[in-house]
């Protein structure tokens, strides 16, 4: 009798077994990966609606699900990326700033993409054929690539935005300025008419001197400690660099003469609000277009006063503004890499992905531009674009603020625009990490008031170039000169 | 003759005193309200101690977190070869001692006035406004002191065009720095420390008092011989475990309330902020993991020493 229950019980449970096993045999496996990307999550609370229609293309297609968390500012994200890894957890994707790029490498913290490239990543190859090849050929480190770039709008092309109004009253115009000691005669006029406004801010906690070098071929090689100022390799410091120097001389004198905001090294309210108030005249930022009229459109909308841009600098392309890339210890790489894969080649899916949900993030006008829907606008949408979104950007509809031939100006810019000889080399500070820390700590220090002219020049500015040099500052160029002339010579 | 000797009934010392399964069985509900702060400490205090080795290795993260290779003592390189090293200790070191003796000062003179008052409301009411500074996160405190330092438009820079002086641009000048800090400190922390000292100050036996100024004490005198005594061991106490924390900077205070302004490096960086600036970027896990290490670790050692010093000198107040 006990043997017979014993021997039902068994089959019970065998019979239990059977229908799961043939449900499991059916259904094909989709896998899911995790990406990590640097958003506000307050602004991107439509996450699970916009998931849910991307992961239905998706889990048909490819057979991949994507999740998503969210990370802001950089540094937090970048705590939560390393946790994630270091504990094991899924992680398979995310973003690596190209100042980081090297230094993950030798961690082991990246996976090598060749092969993956060859199998999954056609759509992406096929992007970045035709005149863009660069953009691939200097993410090799040691004969190996390991990120993905991101197709999209070239980011910080330097500018002064001015007020209009006030401008047209000085009777200078935007074509006067085309240098950075231009602004010099300006600001003395504005400050003539108008003494009790500031004639110029910094940009929240960024400085006056924007751009930090106006040589047509600056590159700062990462971190501005031992830069490059024209077509060859030659490594120089960047604070003995005359026509440098002399912007600083400059600032100091505006500064002095009352032209800069007062509390400038402190200051922490971005350049609009300062204009909103009717507080100041202009400000430096980096806009994310070369285009002249968009830029102006985005500087309006944002002031509330009609603006002028002036360029001072001619655009240089010199970094990838961040790259994707999948951890090591990631277990889903080839899915990741067909995620992106298709994000470069599906239409429908990137515009998902980079705009929202037709209707309830955006509306499309008869040009095919985007604009928000009724009742919406920047500060209530429920999912905003980010520029570092994976994938082609120009796959999806311009702003109607934006040119209607958008995309084919971005690409033609990609194709025409001069690109720094330096760009791809990344610097390895292996062995000079001291060096690095007390150069960062010099720099943070005199920074702010340099290079809002706050501090006096003739006494501050030599003090700097001392405790710049015992800092180990000549060391790194040196040494970045060697890398530089190394890898060089391997291209 | 015979000597009165009291008969004193046994004491039932084992009822207390000891392990044993009689008093684990009174105990045992005290030692379960334990479990949960005591498991608490060891997860989030000591179980992290392990992590320290990562002060000697370089990462490898395709390796596993805890098996790079060994570096010795390189991280830690870059707290002591450079001249800013100097300057960040000096800064936290010195700051902690000021703030040491300002906390004491400042906490037991504010204890005793505030057991002084005689009207209950008053007293409750002034000990509430003391303790509301302390709840105020550093980043309110850093821009309600900007309404008062800043240039333009500033409190402080207002009054003084008032009477006919220059502007002074408060955030671009170093030498006011510390004194603006030891007060913006004592503000905040005047009405936390001094709620210790006040409950030591409650507990002292009023008839002492009573009996010293009917022996015709002055109210100065009373706080002289009376009071301090026996504030002694709290204070002490208090002291030695500031000590312990010697290396170790309220990160909040030193670098927002300066408003991150570089000009002022030389007074407020403290090791804190030195490492946050120096490796925000490169976020080399192993540099901030040795600077960690050589803060607990040379102010556990300072602590040591100190209630070494002090159980020489009285037994009494040492922690240990």
């Amino acid at each position: 009798m006990k043997n017979l229950r014993v021997a039902l019980i068994t089959l019970v449970l065998l019979a239990m077994c059977l229908p799961v096993a043939g449900v499991s045999a059916e259904e094909a496996p989709v896998e899911k990966i995790v990406y990590a990307m640097l958003a506000d999550p307050a602004t991107m609370t439509d996450v699970n609606a916009v998931l849910e229609k991307m992961n239905a293309i998706t889990r048909e297609s490819i057979g991949v699900e994507l999740e998503l968390i969210f990370g802001y500012p950089k540094e937090p994200l970048q705590t939560t990326m390393q946790l994630m890894i270091s504990g094991g957890e899924d992680l398979d994707l995310m973003m690596t700033d190209d100042n980081q790029y090297v230094d993950q490498i030798s961690q082991n913290m990246l996976m090598p993409l060749g092969e993956l490239y060859e199998q999954y990543g056609q759509g992406i190859l096929e992007a970045y054929s035709d005149g863009l090849s660069f953009w691939l050929d200097n993410l090799y480190v040691n004969g190996e690539i390991y990120a993905i770039p991101i197709m999209k709008d070239p980011s910080y092309i330097r500018c002064f935005a001015m007020r209009a109004d006030i401008l047209a009253e000085t009777g200078y115009t935007v074509d006067d300025i085309q240098e950075f000691a231009d602004l010099e005669k300006v600001l003395a006029k504005v400050h003539e008419l108008y003494p009790n406004m500031n004639c110029l801010v910094p940009y929240a906690s960024l400085t006056c001197a924007m751009p930090a070098c106006t040589a047509a071929y600056y590159n700062d090689l990462g971190d501005s400690f031992g830069v490059l100022v024209d077509e060859t390799y030659n490594v120089v410091n960047l604070w003995t660099y005359e026509p440098f120097v002399e912007q600083l001389r400059l600032l100091n004198r505006w500064y002095q003469a009352g032209y800069i905001l007062p509390d400038a090294a402190t200051n922490t309210t971005p350049g609009e609000a300062w204009v909103r108030e009717g507080n100041t005249f202009a400000y430096g930022k980096g806009v994310e277009t070369f285009d002249y009229e968009t830029a102006k459109n985005i500087f309006t909308k944002n002031c509330g006063y009609e603006m002028e841009v002036a360029y001072i600098q001619d655009p240089l392309l010199t970094s990838y503004d961040g790259t994707i890339t999948i951890p090591s210890t990631s277990k889903h790489a080839a899915a990741a890499m067909k995620y992106v894969n298709e994000l470069y080649t599906n239409h429908e899916l990137m515009t998902l992905f980079y705009c929202g949900i037709e209707g309830t993030n955006y509306v499309l006008d008869e040009t095919g531009r985007r604009d928000y829907p009724e009742g919406v606008d920047a500060s209530n949408n429920t999912w905003t674009e980010q520029k570092v979104m994976a994938g082609n950007q120009l796959l999806t509809p311009p702003w109607n603020y934006q040119s209607e031939t958008w995309r084919d100006d971005v690409m033609e810019f990609w194709k025409t625009v001069n690109v720094s000889p330096a760009m791809g080399f990344h610097f390895d500070y292996t062995g000079l990490e001291t060096e690095y820390a007390a150069v960062t700590s010099v720099l943070a220090e005199y920074k702010q008031g340099l290079y809002n002219g706050v501090l006096d020049f003739d006494s501050a500015y030599p003090q700097f170039l001392a405790a710049m040099e015992e800092a180990g500052l000549n060391k790194i160029i040196e040494a970045k000169q060697a890398q530089l002339n190394e890898w060089a010579a391997a291209k | 003759m015979f000597s009165h000797t009291i008969a004193l009934p046994k004491q039932g010392k084992r009822s207390l005193s000891g392990g044993g399964a009689r008093s684990l069985r009174r105990l045992y509900p005290l030692y379960l309200m334990m479990i949960p702060g005591l498991a608490y400490l060891l997860i989030n205090n000591y179980f992290p101690i392990i992590g320290l080795v990562l002060s000697f290795q370089k990462i490898n993260y395709a390796d596993g977190i805890f098996r790079g290779a060994w570096v010795g003592l390189e991280n830690f390189e870059y707290l002591f070869a450079t001249k800013d090293a100097w300057i960040i200790t000096r800064n936290t070191v010195g700051y902690n001692l000021a703030f040491i003796v300002l906390s004491v000062v400042m906490g037991v003179s504010t204890a005793i006035m505030l057991n002084e008052i005689r009207s209950k409301f008053f007293s409750r009411a002034f000990q509430t406004m003391l303790l509301m500074p302390y709840l105020i996160s550093w980043l309110l405190v850093a821009f309600l002191l900007y309404g008062f330092l800043g240039t333009q438009s500033g409190v402080l820079n207002r009054l003084l065009m008032r009477f006919g002086m220059n502007k002074i641009s408060w955030y671009n000048t170093p030498k006011y720095w510390p004194f603006i800090i030891c007060f913006v400190t004592c503000w905040r922390n005047t009405g936390y420390s001094c709620i210790l000292y006040l409950s030591s100050i409650v507990g002292i036996d009023p008839a002492y008092y009573e009996s010293a100024s009917l022996d015709g004490a002055s109210k100065w005198q009373q706080i002289r011989l009376i009071t301090l005594p026996l504030l002694r061991p709290t204070i002490s106490f208090l002291v030695l475990l500031s000590i312990g924390s010697m290396f170790y900077s309220d990160f909040g205070l030193f670098y927002r309330v300066p408003m991150d302004s570089g000009i002022l490096y030389p007074v407020t960086n403290t090791i804190d902020t030195y490492v946050y600036r120096a490796l925000l970027v490169k976020n080399n896990l192993n540099m901030s993991t040795a600077a960690s290490c050589y803060q607990s670790v040379v102010g556990f050692l300072l602590l040591l020493i100190s209630n070494g010093i002090v159980r020489r000198i009285d037994r009494d107040n040492a922690i240990f």
